[in-house]
């Protein structure tokens, strides 16, 4: 979750809130409750309250402060599910070697974050427009046999 | 590296795209407390270990394995980043500029995994108590069902990448 000065780019980044990695290299990815999140025909949702987080203000900084955030995202689906991955067609370490069925969606986003001196809102909502959004079921690993 | 030198980003780590089949080394970074775990699931666990005894300890399950491919960030303060970015590969997320990888591209971030999942790059402006209006950039995944922990056993659990 990264907050940037206003138009710095990449460099300007000021905030990179995230779970932190753990010792088996399990990136930026966090247990939350099952209740969090729901997946329908035509759309999911995401809801999470007071997530502990790790600000570490920018990407590599070796450095981080305790911080928190709540979000509502919605996706809601642009086409009908399509066949995605190549499953074992491809080596383990390959980015096709799932397999699933997702809908392109449309998403929008609320977020408040807060940590010790510092707290943002969003501004009306994040949308995924610019760049890219599915949602849908998938197998990987020992699942693809 | 100065400061500035190291403010690059992923941008700079990750515009390359592609996979990079390297053996995955942990970064430094601490997970804060309370992360690991599904203490209330509604599901019951198909294969899960007998309750604790009673210690004190709170119940924790095992954790997801990553999945085993991903970018070599090059930077040692974070290490193998075990990731994909699905999205078109004519495209790139709007502030940081990395380019998407294709629609063919794993959006979990968990292996040994079967579920329903769901994946976005939402961007944005956001207000801090500053009064700063901040450009924002956020790629989240959600992940639940089935999976199998570290200690070989399956489970049944939700995950977010954020």
């Amino acid at each position: 979750m990264d907050l940037f000065s206003p138009g710095a780019g990449p460099e300007g980044q000021v905030h990179d809130l995230t779970p932190g990695v753990l010792p088996n290299g399990l990136f930026w990815t966090t247990a939350i409750p099952t209740s969090a999140f729901e997946v329908g025909k035509r759309g999911a949702r995401l809801r999470l309250r007071k997530l502990p987080l790790c600000d570490s203000f920018f990407f590599g900084s070796g450095e981080g402060v305790n911080a928190q955030a709540s979000m509502t995202i919605k996706w809601t689906a642009t086409t009908d599910r399509i066949a995605r991955g190549m499953g074992t067609d491809v080596p383990p370490e390959a980015p096709g070697a799932f397999k699933g069925r997702f809908s392109d969606a449309d998403c929008v986003a609320t977020v408040r974050g807060r940590e010790t001196g510092f707290g943002f809102k969003t501004e009306s909502k994040l949308d995924a427009s610019a760049f890219y959004a599915n949602f849908g079921e998938q197998a990987n690993g020992v699942f693809l046999t | 590296m100065t400061t500035s030198e190291r403010r690059l980003g992923r941008r700079s780590l990750l515009a390359g795209g592609g996979a990079a089949l390297v053996a995955a080394s942990s970064a430094g970074f601490v997970q804060p407390a309370g992360a690991v775990g599904d203490e209330k699931s509604p599901q019951p666990d198909p294969g899960g270990a007998k309750p604790a005894p009673k210690t004190g300890l709170p119940t924790v399950r095992s954790a997801p394995r990553p999945i085993p491919g991903g970018v070599d960030s090059g930077d040692p303060n974070v290490g193998f980043i075990h990731w994909w970015l699905p999205g078109p590969e004519d495209k790139a997320t709007p502030t940081l500029g990395i380019p998407g990888f294709g629609l063919d591209v794993d959006p979990s971030t968990i292996t040994d995994f079967k579920g329903v999942s769901a994946c976005a790059v939402v961007a944005g402006h956001a207000r801090g108590t500053d009064g700063v209006l901040y450009d924002c950039e956020f790629d989240v995944r959600a992940m639940k069902g089935r999976y199998v922990g570290e200690d070989g056993v399956e489970r049944y659990g939700a995950f977010a990448f954020l």
